[in-house]
């Protein structure tokens, strides 16, 4: 046995390539989509069942109504009132979970293998037969306006609710949250929940996306017994009820803005700097995650190893490009203490300056930002709940398969000129919005307006 | 239904944990150092965790700190520290195990040479705001401090948070991490599990390599005394005032330590509980009457001992009194009736596919590697994963009333109040005021 060698360090001669797992593509003649992976790992299977239509197509007056449409459906369904329903579920060692997004509804079930035929057979019901009754519909409401409380007292909640509300334009599909307002949940009328379910709850358009330990065959033949029936019930197709974001609305302020939302002795301020960027069908999608590895998407990233492990004013700083079907923000999220939070905003900003102009990402950057996205791609696909999110994007953004199998080679690809070419085009720093949730007495005092941008209110 | 694996203990102490799983060219790494805030005493609180933070400083032979390298192979990397032990892990692909081994074992080695004190005091900084971020401006952020406060002595090992207080924290000494690194970093006191790609006798001669020349040290004595020690002998009630809007009741008991008689029996009880809409806590309090927005129930287990927790914020409008009446109730019942069979079923598919799920990640927090390990250093049986299964499938209607009975006792248990500041009033009737910060 050789002894250690501790003069150097160990790298890989090379990695192995992987392969990613077979998807069979079928379409139901009610026009959902249905894509199975067989994954024969554990006696589970997962299935996931995307709608087009998220909180995006909430109509502006009433901010909530795709979230708790989607919050109904399991309230009962079929022939099953909504304890009836839940007890199947848990008793097929089921998962159930739906989700709201902007862009999405997502409804998602993991179960045992041996009762697939049951969850199947339950996520349909849920989607074709929701009973959406009044009672019901109360009592969600209520804990959706609980849960709004619940919100409002958690201040990266409010950072966040309050950051896109003024990155963009107002009755913006995008600036507002799922859940909605309180005055919105308040004026909700179960008549308007149940004209949202019948113009978004279609099959075409949606699809269907099972993994787990059984054959492609066995699989389709049991969405095939449980979706067949689904019909639309008008000749709306969902892609016409889709309220596509519309990018003129969303475009960066002309001018730097700064909000500060008042929070007594706060031990912290929450801090959210950013813009809107860009939409995930953008060709530069590939040059921007290498680009926010580099400045905020790991820990040695810049934004990381400045505010956290040189100065120590932070457990943990990060940015990310937020992508969606529309223009979604670029943000840069933290929570530093409150005697650093003018310090902190300056070194954000000083970063985002310098990568875009006196120190641009070095080839040595760009090459750790690279391998760390594409040497790391494999564990992301180990369980089947993670490969069926994983095709759910491809579905969601109407992107082929070829995406993920050549995401690492696209990945290799980006140079030091794209990413810089990126960083100025998305970062704008003239034009970026910050909002700080903190103790105003001590952190106003410190803000010199012509650095940190014209002050906007805030109501909450 | 289990983790298929070979143990090897090197001549220096050090436990090797090998599981074989192809699927994907990945290798979960997983490094469990006996040591947690139990080994803390007053005065002393938070040093396990400051000490993980500087456990990624850099180490002797490589003192560009332990990320950059491993991030360069697409690792995902991270590590915690909780009352009972401190874990580290790296996924890697399966030709980046020699690199994982190299880091992992330089640090256990050779940590001290590279630390500094501007290291040690930036990393004291970092810490203080995690606790700012996680507990002192987090919503009813502090209020498993003054549960555990309450339900341990002060000189129990669970008393202190395992952030620790933030005037500990403040007051820590680089000179308490030489003595800290030691007496609990070492082979003797570690467990190295390996899960993935990989070929286990290549893997374990690679092993070898790096961690044989480590010197092995003296176990810690474990902490037995305190086990005795049942904590509170009269309902207790506490009152916190916080930034809230709602106020939420917690309700805790100490009960039987991790893998010992009724720990499976209460993790079970807290499905029946709470999980679902059936259960009978979200069903009595949420679905039907809605005096509560939420409610959970979770057996917290421990090395020492656990703790119960039922938790349930009140809708607006109501009181805790009328939501701690209904639990009251509901546990009477129980007790008296035992479960029905159809609740029953529905919580063992519950743990069935649970347990399954279990089984899908090589690597990371709860991945089969970080399981090899918690069998391992605590019961001396990596191979405990389809016993542990059997100890939920075996427990009777008859054994769950009992456990139930013997300890979630209303003598033994404490209840905190956390209610809006200014608002004392709205607490269970008889809460004393407590300070935590």
């Amino acid at each position: 046995m050789s002894k250690a060698d501790r003069s150097r360090l160990p790298y890989p001669s090379y990695i192995p390539a992987f392969d990613l797992p077979e998807v069979v593509k079928h379409s139901l003649e009610n026009g959902l989509r249905l894509w199975t992976v067989e994954h024969r790992n554990v006696p589970l299977v997962t299935a996931l069942l995307l709608l087009p239509v998220g909180s995006a197509s909430d109509p502006v007056i009433r901010p909530g109504l795709a979230a708790a449409t989607a919050d109904l459906l399991d309230e009962g369904a079929g022939g099953l009132s909504g304890l009836e329903l839940n007890d199947e579920v848990d008793r097929i060692g089921g998962r159930l979970s739906i989700g709201v997004n902007s862009d999405i509804t997502v409804i998602s079930l993991l179960m045992l293998t041996r009762f697939k035929e049951r969850g199947l057979s339950i996520l349909s019901d849920l989607v074709t037969r929701p009973h959406l009754l009044a009672e019901d519909f109360e009592r969600v409401r209520q804990l959706r306006l609980n849960r709004l409380i619940q919100l409002g007292q958690d201040p990266s909640a409010i950072a966040n609710r309050v950051f896109m509300s003024l990155a963009y334009d107002e009755g913006h599909p995008y600036g507002h949250q799922p859940i909605g307002t309180e005055a919105s949940l308040k004026e909700l009328k179960l008549a308007e929940l149940a004209s949202f379910f019948r113009m978004a709850y279609k099959p075409n358009g949606a699809t269907l996306i099972v993994v787990g330990d059984a054959s492609h065959d066995d699989l389709v033949r049991v969405v095939q017994e449980t979706f067949s029936d689904w019909q639309s019930e008008d000749h709306l197709t969902s892609d016409a009820f889709i309220r596509d974001p519309d990018d003129a609305l969303a475009l960066p302020s002309a001018s730097r803005r700064l909000a500060i939302v008042h929070r007594k002795s706060s031990a912290q301020s929450v801090l959210r700097i950013g813009l809107p960027a860009s939409s995930r069908k953008t060709p530069d999608y590939h040059s921007m995650q290498v680009f926010n590895m580099v400045l905020g998407g790991q820990f040695t990233s810049r934004i990381m190893l400045n505010l956290r492990e040189d100065k120590g004013y932070t457990y943990g700083a990060s940015t990310s490009f937020d992508f969606r079907r529309g223009m979604g923000p670029f943000v840069m999220g933290t929570s530093v203490k409150t005697s650093v939070t003018v310090d902190a905003i300056r070194e954000v900003l000083s970063e985002f300056q310098k990568i875009c102009e006196e120190y641009p990402v070095t080839e040595a950057e760009l090459t750790v930002a690279k391998a760390s996205l594409t040497n790391g791609y494999p564990r992301k696909f180990q369980t089947a709940e993670q490969v069926a999110s994983a095709l759910g994007e491809l579905a969601v953004y109407g992107l082929s398969e070829n995406e993920l199998m050549e995401f690492p080679l696209r990945v290799s690809r980006v140079d030091v000129d794209g990413v810089t070419r990126v960083a100025r085009k998305y970062l704008d720093v003239d034009r970026l919005l910050t909002v700080i949730v903190g103790d105003r007495d001590v952190v106003e005092p410190l803000i010199d307006s012509l650095t940190f941008g014209t002050k906007v209110d805030v109501v909450c | 239904m289990k983790i298929a694996f070979t143990k090897h203990t090197l001549a220096n102490g050090l436990d090797v944990l090998i599981h074989e799983d192809h699927r994907l060219p990945i290798v979960g790494v997983n490094l469990w150092y006996h040591v947690g805030s139990k080994n803390e005493c007053q005065g002393r609180t938070g040093f396990a965790h400051l000490f993980e933070h500087l456990m990624f400083e850099g180490s002797g032979h490589y003192d560009g700190g332990f990320f950059q390298p491993l991030q360069k192979i697409g690792a995902a990397i991270n590590g915690s520290t909780n009352a009972d032990r401190t874990n580290y892990w790296e996924i890697v692909p399966s030709t980046g195990l020699e690199l994982a081994l190299w880091m992992e074992s330089d640090r256990m080695g050779f940590l001290l040479p590279a630390l500094t004190t501007a290291k040690f005091l930036n990393q004291r900084d970092v810490v203080l705001n995690e606790r700012r971020q996680n507990y002192e401006n987090r919503p009813y952020g502090l209020a498993t401090m003054a549960i555990m406060a309450a339900l341990h002595p002060p000189d129990h090992p669970y008393h202190w948070p395992t952030i620790g207080f933030s005037s500990d924290i403040a007051d820590a000494q680089i000179e308490d991490a030489t003595s800290f690194f030691k007496t609990y970093y070492h082979p003797g006191n570690a467990s190295l599990a390996l899960a993935g790609d990989i070929d286990t006798d290549a893997a374990l001669e690679l092993v070898d390599r790096y961690f044989e020349e480590i010197p092995g040290g003296t176990i810690p004595l474990p902490m037995v005394e305190v086990v005795q020690d049942l904590g509170v002998e009269v309902d207790t009630r506490l009152l916190h005032e916080d930034r809230v809007e709602l106020p939420r009741l917690y309700l805790a008991w100490r009960t039987p330590a991790v893998f010992t008689d009724g720990d499976a029996e209460l993790d079970l009880l807290a499905e029946l509980l709470a999980h679902g809409k059936n259960s009978r806590l979200y069903r009595g309090l949420v679905y039907e009457r809605r005096i509560a927005t939420d409610v959970t129930a979770v057996q917290s287990s421990n090395e020492l001992s656990s703790i119960f927790q039922i938790v349930a914020t009140a809708a607006p409008g109501h009181d805790l009194s009328e939501i701690e009446k209904i639990i009251s109730d509901e546990l009477k019942r129980f007790i008296q009736d035992g479960p029905d069979r159809s609740e029953f079923e529905r919580g063992l598919a519950q743990i069935e596919a649970n347990f399954f799920s279990r089984l899908q990640t090589i690597g990371g927090f709860g991945g089969k590697s970080d399981q090899l390990n918690s069998y391992n250093v605590f019961l001396g049986d990596p191979g405990y994963f389809f016993k542990d299964f059997t100890r939920y499938t075996e427990v009777t209607s008859d054994r769950l009333r009992q456990v139930t009975a013997s300890f979630l006792d209303i003598q033994r248990r404490v209840a905190v109040s956390v209610v809006p500041h200014g608002q004392p009033s709205l607490s269970l009737p008889g809460s004393l005021q407590v300070s935590v910060s």
